[in-house]
Formats: structure tokens, C-alpha cells, sequence
């Protein structure tokens, strides 16, 4: 019999697949970056700006995760019992960030790499790319509060 | 701003230009388009300039840039954080102007050192490729320059590596020539082949290779064996190495010649630019044509200087249709945050500047963001002492006094949320104290209460966006569209009053649902009924219809700021995790050490990638959500002709150096 503690943890890995979406982002930002680079090595501290971007996501991803182990009680030692809808709850409360995660990580890495391009022809325009990728976002952030929302209305 | 419009003597030309320079409070326009265009004007003068003499002041700083980049490279010095120009008074600049003799003397010797330095690059070029080209042969131990006997010849080349050597030696010898096909080597592309026969079957024996894509070698310019000459060009490549490195020290040591270079440099470029501008000059014979912008509080400044430079001239207001640059002028605590609006686009000359608007806003979001008073101290504490340190200038400074700001106003949030470094004292004084110690938020911790901190955001975002209507409003107003500003903005005022009256107001008071419900519907029947009105026919249904649609993008926009609350808790929940994860070691000097070290490590991450998210994002709530209630942009930037110099800024004798 699966136990509520275990959906709770299972709840917080969902959340931090997150680190999926980001991992993927950044990678493809970093190959842009890369390239830009090599025409001008100068540029390297703006690219990293912009490869950071979709790094946000993992974080969303291990902010959650953390926060359910903060309500259940995994990091002090003494974990509280969870009955089964409890930890489905927890389990559910994962899901929004996780799942939002990966695809809006992807896809602000994309943004973002499009962005570092911009940088290497028209560097005056850096700005706008950054808030082309920012833009992305949203969407990560709002599954975040969905999640936090849950899971901090949900009495435990 | 207004148009000047100027006529002088030819002989007063080159003395107004270079006052105008000191000046730089003019920018002067092209006006080459009104020879061709206007009738009255045609034929009356020519375009001034010389593009020649522009040509070769080009080259020459080209020249100058070629030897300060030279220095640049081989500099062994410390950069500073910050390129920054020198200030220098008017007369130090001319002191130094006047070894300027000497000083093309230094030019000319660093571009020497510099063209000595590509010719070694070359010859280590040239005998690496050659080296390399010699390799495959490296097991090849006749000498190079042998190429047969008195009766047979030997023959060096390559096939590519798919033709089969036993098949092509089979064919070459045709029956009966005495024909060696030696394979000294093979890689992915080739197999190199050393060829030999009699002298009387040379002929058939190259026509056979040949068909099979043989290619003799060119290295009959190497006297002995591959491997002595290899040897010969490593030690070869070896000293010019060491030339090559020997002459970097020498550029090295001549970057004490640099300061020099880089004032004459700015000289060069401030007569280049004098000459060009020449260029959007008409002239006639003796006089010269000149307009431009000027702002209208510089006006004093300007005629006195026109009037001493016997000119006449005339000022009037910009006209219609007429692409005015922009000049932003804002108090000292605006000031900074227009390097956001700038980074957006300028406002529109007729347009309103936003950013007297969204200073305030910019800062308080980026501090409920960041909402870490810790983090707050360090930003503000660093960005004073760059401000104090450097002798910043331009967007640097803008950006870097805003973040100041923006700093400050983290301190504040983060004492109102409790977030001193996450919770970090807390932890330490109970890991190496075994203290419990407690600070209490100012405000209230979201932590414990998102959902108000969550409520609190969307009324910021309403004030926010408000504001925004609000300016919408009064530029209708002052259109005299008073009607307009009744329809579409005060009609939505009442529905997202009334709209969280109704919803959220019983909280507060019972008393406050009811007349929420009717301020509500009021509003949203003046959208219905008024939508329409500029529409015609069935449109005017449709159109109040589709106006009272927008309810869905006001409610995104709100929405949107839900990220002050999320972004905050990120700062807020990672730094805790930072300070949990340092205390694991427990007390003891072990523990205390680790706990500083991930207390650093940790922290700065967390700063500079939730600074990062807090800069982004309180951007986007400008440029999103208030900039699209009311602004227009698109204005172009005033840039008066000026000493537009990158190294050195000079300021006149008078005053103190200040910008």
C-alpha cells in the first residue's frame, strides 16, 4: 500500500523535473552563446545573462520541492503521517510547476537563444531580447504560485 | 526644442564650428535633401564637405586605432572594471597636444613593432604548413632533392587512399616496365606513394598514375631527409618564438606611450568630425548655410555664440509632420531609471516621458522581488562604491545609480518580510551559539502567508496600471476628449473598483458587496453602450461587445503581477535552503567554516540570479502592462555636435570636471 508520505515525496520530485526543462534551456542558449563568442569574445559576460534565463525553471523546480519538505517535515528528521488524500494533495500540488517547467524551460532556452543572436548583430538591442525570453516566463512563474497556492491552502 | 536656421560668412565657418563643438548643444541637420526638393532652394548653393580630405583623416585614425589595439593586446597590465575616459582640463589637453609631433613619432613606432610582429607570425605560419606537409614523409629516408639515377628515376606524390596499389603497380608495369611503387604512408585522404622506374617507361608510367588521380609532390625546394628538415623547421619555429615573444615584451614596455596615443587619437577624431559635418552644410561662394536643433533653454547660449560669429540667424518652433529629436530632462532621483525608457524606445517628441511615472514603481518592485534586506545591503554598498571609485558616465552610470536605488529600496522590503540573508542569523546564532534568536518581519513574513502577500501584489499591480490609465486619461483630457476618457478609462476604473468590491470586499465589510455589484455594472453598460461609438453600423453593436471583451486582457495584466509574490518567495525560500544546508555540519569550528563557505557560495548565487530575475521582470511590468496603457514611443535621440571623444573627457578650465 502506497502510503500519503510516499505521494508527498513523489510530489516533490514531480516538482523538481523542472531542473528537466532548464537543463535543456540553458544548454540550447549556451550553444548560441558559444557562437556568438567566437566573433566576439568580448560578449561573454552579456551571453551568460542570457544563458541564465532559463535557469529559472530548475529553481522554481527546487523552490517547490523544498517547500514541500519544509510542510512535511523531511528535513528536520521527524516526517508528520500523511493520510493517503493528504499526500495525494501534496502529490497534485507538484504537478503544475513540474510539468509547466519543462516545456517553458525549452522554450525560453529557444527565446533566449534568439536573443544572444540579436546580440551578436545589434548589441544596443540586448534589452529586448531579454525581455523576449523574460516573456516565457510568465507562464513558469505562474505555475509556481498555483503550486505554492496549493499547497499552502491545503491545512496540513 | 527649436529649429535654427543660420547664414554666415565663409570666413567665420571653421571658428562657429569649432565654438559649436565647444559648445554641444546643437545638432545639426542634413540638409543636402533641400537642394534637390525645393523648388526655391535649388540652385541657389552646393553641399559643402570634402570627402577626400574625410577619406584620408579616416585612414589615419585607422592607423592610430591599429596601434592602440596593438598596445591593448601585448598590455600585461591590470584592466579596471570599468573603461572609464579620463577627465582633463582644456589646457592639459593642449599641453599634451603640443608634443603631438612627438607622439605620431610613438604611433609610428608601435605599428613598426606592430608590422615586425606579424611578419614573425607569418614565417612561424608558413613553416608550421610546411611542417606539416612534411609529416606524412616522415619515415621516407632518401633525401629530398634526389629524383633518380642516370637510368632510373624516382618520383614523390600522392593517390587517393581508395585506388588499390597492388592493381595500379600491376597496371603501370604493363607487362614488362620495371615499375616500384613504394607506399611510404596512408592516412584517411591519401596514400603516399614514392615511384620508381627506368628512364624509358617514365612516360607510361606517369600516364598510368595519373589516371588513377596521382599528384606529384612540390618539395623539391628540401635538401636532405624529411626528417632533417623537420628537425630543422621545429628548431626554426622554436626561435621565431622566441622573437615573436621578445618583441610582445617590447609592446609591453611601450605602454607608457599609450595615454599620449589615445589624446591624439580623440584630437584626430574631433577634426574628423568638424570636417564631416561639414558636410550637411550648404554653401554659395563666400557664405555658408547651417540648421539644426537646439533646446530651447540653450537658446541664450547659442545666439550669443551666433552673434559673436556675425551670423544671422533665426530660431522657430518645430512644424508639423517634422521629426523632432528628443531630450529627456528628469529631477535627480528620476534621472537613472531612464535608462529603462531607453531601453525601450524613446517617447514620442509630442508624447509623454514616462519615466517621472515608474521610477518609484520600478524600485519598489524590484525590492519586493528581491525582498532580502541582506541582499539589498550589498547591492546598494556596491553600487555606491562603483558610483565613488569610477568616473562613470552615460547609461553606466544611469544603471548603475539605479541599482543604487533599487538596493535601498530591498533593504526596506526585506526588513518589512524579516529576510536578513534568508534566515541565516537565525541558523547561525542557533548552530555555533545554540541561541534561539528571532526577527520579526516589520510587515508580515510570506512564508507563513502567501495568500496575502499574493492579494497585496495584484493591489500594487492595480495602483500600478491605474497610474497608467490615469496618464492615458489626462492626455485624452488635455486633448479636450474629455468624452474618450470617460468612456474608455474611467468606465474601467468603475469595473475593476466596483469588480473587487464585490468580490473580495466582504471581507471587510459586508456593507461594500452590494454597491460593488451596481458600481460594476455601470461601468461595464458605459462599455457596452459607448464601445461602439466610433464604429459604424452593426459595428456599434459589436464594438461595445468586443470593448467589454478587454475585461479578459485587464485581468491578465493584473494578474501578471502575481510574479512579486512568487519571485520574492523564491529569494526568500532558497536562501533558507542555503542556510539549512550550511548548518548540517552542526557547531564546532568545522561547522562554523562550512557555514561560511556555503553562506558565500550559496548567497551570491541567489543574489545574482534572483537580481537578474527581479531586473527583468519589474522591466517587463513597466514595458508590458504600463507602458501599454498609454505610451507612445519612438522618438529619436538628441545628439548635439559635440567632442564626441573616447578616451579623455575635457572640461573646460572653469569649472571642476563635473559632466
Amino acid at each position: 500500500m502506497i502510503s500519503g508520505n510516499v505521494w508527498a515525496l513523489l510530489g516533490a520530485a514531480v516538482a523538481a523535473l523542472a531542473g528537466i526543462g532548464s537543463a535543456m534551456g540553458v544548454g540550447i542558449a549556451g550553444q548560441a552563446a558559444a557562437g556568438v563568442l567566437a566573433e566576439d569574445p568580448k560578449k561573454f559576460g552579456k551571453t551568460l545573462i542570457l544563458q541564465a534565463l532559463p535557469g529559472t525553471q530548475g529553481i522554481y523546480g527546487l523552490l517547490m520541492a523544498f517547500l514541500v519538505f519544509i510542510r512535511i517535515g523531511l528535513l528536520g528528521g521527524n516526517m508528520i503521517d500523511l493520510t493517503l488524500s493528504q499526500g495525494l494533495y501534496i502529490f497534485a500540488s507538484g504537478l503544475p510547476i513540474g510539468l509547466v517547467g519543462i516545456w517553458s524551460g525549452i522554450a525560453q532556452g529557444k527565446a533566449a537563444a534568439a536573443g544572444i543572436m540579436l546580440l551578436g548583430k545589434r548589441p544596443d538591442q540586448m534589452a529586448k531580447g531579454i525581455i523576449y525570453a523574460a516573456m516565457v516566463e510568465t507562464y513558469a512563474i505562474f505555475a509556481l504560485l498555483i503550486s505554492i497556492l496549493m499547497l499552502f491552502n491545503l491545512g496540513i | 526644442m527649436k529649429k535654427v536656421a543660420v547664414i554666415g560668412l565663409d570666413t567665420a565657418k571653421e571658428k562657429l564650428i569649432s565654438d559649436l563643438m565647444e559648445l554641444g548643444m546643437v545638432e545639426i541637420t542634413d540638409q543636402a535633401q533641400k537642394l534637390t526638393e525645393s523648388e526655391e532652394w535649388r540652385g541657389l548653393g552646393e553641399r559643402d564637405g570634402d570627402s577626400d580630405k574625410l577619406t584620408v583623416m579616416d585612414y589615419d585614425i585607422n592607423r592610430v586605432a591599429v596601434a592602440l589595439e596593438t598596445l591593448e593586446k601585448f598590455s600585461t597590465a591590470k584592466k579596471p572594471l570599468f573603461e572609464t575616459r579620463k577627465a582633463m582640463k582644456q589646457s592639459e589637453f593642449a599641453k599634451t597636444m603640443a608634443g603631438r609631433s612627438e607622439i605620431e613619432k610613438n604611433i609610428e613606432y608601435v605599428l613598426e613593432l606592430n608590422d615586425k610582429h606579424h611578419g614573425l607570425k607569418e614565417l612561424i605560419n608558413k613553416k608550421q604548413s610546411e611542417l606539416i606537409s612534411l609529416t606524412p614523409w616522415k619515415d621516407y629516408d632518401l633525401p629530398l632533392e634526389e629524383t633518380g639515377t642516370k637510368n632510373t628515376i624516382l618520383d614523390l606524390g600522392v593517390v587517393p587512399s581508395t585506388v588499390d596499389i597492388l592493381a595500379l603497380k600491376e597496371l603501370a608495369e604493363d607487362g614488362d616496365n620495371a615499375v616500384v611503387l613504394k607506399e611510404v604512408n596512408r592516412d584517411r585522404d591519401f596514400i603516399y606513394l614514392a615511384a620508381m622506374t627506368t628512364r624509358d617507361c617514365e612516360e607510361d608510367m606517369m600516364t598510368v598514375l595519373k589516371q588513377y588521380g596521382y599528384t606529384p609532390l612540390p618539395l623539391k625546394d628540401f635538401i636532405g631527409t624529411p626528417a632533417e628538415n623537420m628537425q630543422k623547421l621545429r628548431k626554426e619555429i622554436e626561435e621565431t618564438e622566441k622573437d615573436c615573444s621578445q618583441l610582445e615584451e617590447e609592446i609591453n614596455k611601450a605602454d607608457s606611450l599609450k595615454f599620449g596615443i589615445q589624446c591624439v587619437y580623440d584630437q584626430m577624431c574631433m577634426e574628423r568630425d568638424a570636417e564631416r559635418v561639414k558636410s550637411k552644410l550648404l554653401k554659395t561662394k563666400r557664405t555658408f548655410n547651417l540648421e539644426g536643433w537646439v533646446p530651447a533653454k540653450s537658446m541664450d547660449a547659442v545666439s550669443k555664440l551666433l552673434t559673436e560669429n556675425e551670423c544671422y540667424f533665426d530660431f522657430r518652433d518645430p512644424e508639423e509632420g517634422e521629426d523632432v529629436p528628443v531630450m529627456t530632462q528628469n529631477g535627480s532621483f528620476v534621472y537613472p531609471f531612464e535608462v529603462i525608457t531607453e531601453m525601450y524606445s524613446l517617447p514620442d517628441y509630442r508624447g509623454v516621458d514616462p519615466t517621472k511615472f515608474f521610477a518609484i514603481f520600478y524600485a519598489m518592485f524590484f525590492g519586493i522581488m528581491l525582498s532580502d534586506a541582506g541582499y539589498g545591503i550589498v547591492i546598494a554598498v556596491t553600487c555606491f562604491i562603483l558610483l565613488h571609485k569610477f568616473d562613470l558616465e552615460g547609461a553606466t552610470y544611469k544603471m548603475i545609480k539605479m541599482f543604487l536605488y533599487c538596493g535601498v529600496s530591498t533593504v526596506f522590503w526585506g526588513a518589512m518580510f524579516g529576510g536578513w540573508f534568508g534566515d541565516f542569523f537565525q541558523v547561525a546564532a542557533k548552530t555555533i551559539f545554540n541561541k534561539e534568536i528571532n526577527i520579526e518581519p516589520l510587515w508580515f513574513n510570506p512564508i507563513d502567508d502567501p495568500t496575502r502577500l499574493l492579494i497585496w501584489s495584484l493591489v500594487f499591480g492595480v495602483v500600478h496600471l491605474f497610474l497608467g490609465m490615469g496618464i492615458k486619461a489626462g492626455m485624452l483630457i488635455k486633448d479636450g476628449k474629455m468624452f474618450d476618457a470617460v468612456c474608455d478609462i474611467f468606465s474601467w476604473y468603475m469595473v475593476i473598483i466596483g469588480g473587487a468590491m464585490y468580490l473580495a470586499g466582504g471581507s471587510i465589510s459586508q456593507a461594500l458587496v452590494k454597491p460593488g455589484m451596481y458600481i460594476t455594472i455601470l461601468g461595464a453598460l458605459i462599455l457596452l453602450f459607448t464601445g461602439g461609438r466610433k464604429n459604424k453600423g452593426f459595428g456599434k453593436v459589436t464594438g461595445g461587445l468586443s470593448s467589454l471583451y478587454n475585461v479578459t486582457s485587464y485581468i491578465s495584466d493584473i494578474l501578471s503581477y502575481s510574479r512579486l509574490l512568487a519571485l520574492g518567495l523564491a529569494t526568500g525560500v532558497i536562501a533558507q535552503v542555503v542556510n539549512t544546508m550550511g548548518s548540517l555540519m552542526g557547531g564546532g569550528i568545522v561547522g562554523t567554516i562550512v557555514l561560511m563557505i556555503v553562506f558565500v557560495i550559496g548567497h551570491t548565487f541567489n543574489l545574482a540570479i534572483n537580481a537578474l530575475g527581479a531586473f527583468v521582470h519589474s522591466s517587463r511590468l513597466q514595458y508590458i502592462e504600463f507602458f501599454g496603457k498609454f505610451y507612445e514611443d519612438g522618438g529619436e535621440e538628441f545628439r548635439p555636435f559635440g567632442k564626441d571623444t573616447k578616451y579623455v573627457r575635457i572640461t573646460k578650465d572653469s569649472d571642476g570636471g563635473k559632466k
